[in-house]
């Protein structure tokens, strides 16, 4: 009962931040799927989860573009996983990722919180 | 028997379901190491990360060359069917044999008769066809090149006793 409550408090990823969150995890360092999905997990208080069926076609594509790298290494652990490494390229576009999502944060921002003088006048 | 080169697009499906393996792998001892048993874990990680078969495939479409795949898959099909039945396969070609042969000679007559009727000659919607006596799709005699020059010489339309008929556009 307790993971099903966990699971209501995640919401569906906006489209066209996959991207976004992807290459900023990878920011941390070369990372493989299943880490990628823990580390956007954990760094979000369990509110956002990435689906499998998301998150590969999405790597697999960042790396065609190649704004991702890939490479297989041991884990820890000694499990054999493909790590994934953001190239400069995929830096740049980290960047301007990054100023559009927070140009659509200001955008709808300022739609939900008009002050009520601004909206009366 | 291989027919296509997929393009390493075997080793990419082979590494692909390795990353995949090495995901549930790394999930399973995760949630061991949480305390689960090997049994729930695994059934755990297996609802968690979903229909594996379409992660896969939606993963593939993603490399752009899904429709190489598909393609080659066609071909092999149809080959493999036509192999299975040579009755159909030889019947089937012979009629499209037959088939185009004859188009393609019913067009060659079309072409040389109505649509080129004078051998190297262009422009023929401009030509103008003279004529004597009555309008005819077939006159006789024709005119012989001689008699129309002097009819242009002369400006002059009529010539012994007979009318003569100028059609076209000039």
């Amino acid at each position: 009962m307790g993971e099903k409550d966990q699971y209501k408090n995640r919401i569906e990823l906006l489209q066209g931040t996959l991207d976004m969150l992807i290459l900023q995890t990878l920011q941390w360092g070369p990372q493989h799927g299943y880490g990628i999905v823990q580390a956007l997990r954990l760094q979000s208080g369990d509110v956002l989860q990435v689906e499998t069926g998301s998150l590969y076609p999405a790597l697999h594509r960042l790396e065609r573009q190649s704004w991702v790298q890939s490479e297989w290494k041991q884990s820890e652990s000694k499990q054999r996983a493909r790590y994934y490494r953001i190239t400069a390229k995929g830096k740049k576009q980290l960047a301007s990722d990054l100023g559009r999502w927070e140009r659509i944060v200001e955008a709808i921002g300022s739609v939900m919180y008009v002050k009520p003088e601004e909206s009366e006048s | 028997m291989k027919w296509f080169p997929s393009f390493g697009f075997q080793r990419r499906k082979r590494e692909l379901q390795e990353e995949i393996d090495a995901h549930l792998q790394m999930a399973i001892a995760d949630r061991v190491a949480q305390g689960e048993t090997a049994e729930t874990a695994r059934q755990a990680a297996a609802r968690e990360f979903g229909n594996i078969p379409l992660v896969q495939d939606v993963t593939r479409d993603m490399w752009g060359q899904a429709w190489l795949e598909q393609l080659g898959r066609d071909v092999r099909y149809a080959l493999r069917q036509l192999r299975k039945s040579p009755g159909f396969s030889i019947t089937a070609t012979a009629m499209l044999a037959v088939a185009i042969c004859a188009n393609s000679t019913v067009f060659s007559w079309i072409d040389g008769t109505m649509l080129r009727p004078i051998p190297g000659a262009r422009d023929t919607g401009d030509l103008v066809s003279l004529q004597r006596g009555e309008r005819n799709i077939s006159p006789t005699p024709p005119f012989s090149y001689l008699t129309i020059a002097t009819c242009a010489s002369r400006t002059v339309l009529s010539l012994g006793f007979l009318p003569i008929t100028l059609t076209g556009s000039h």
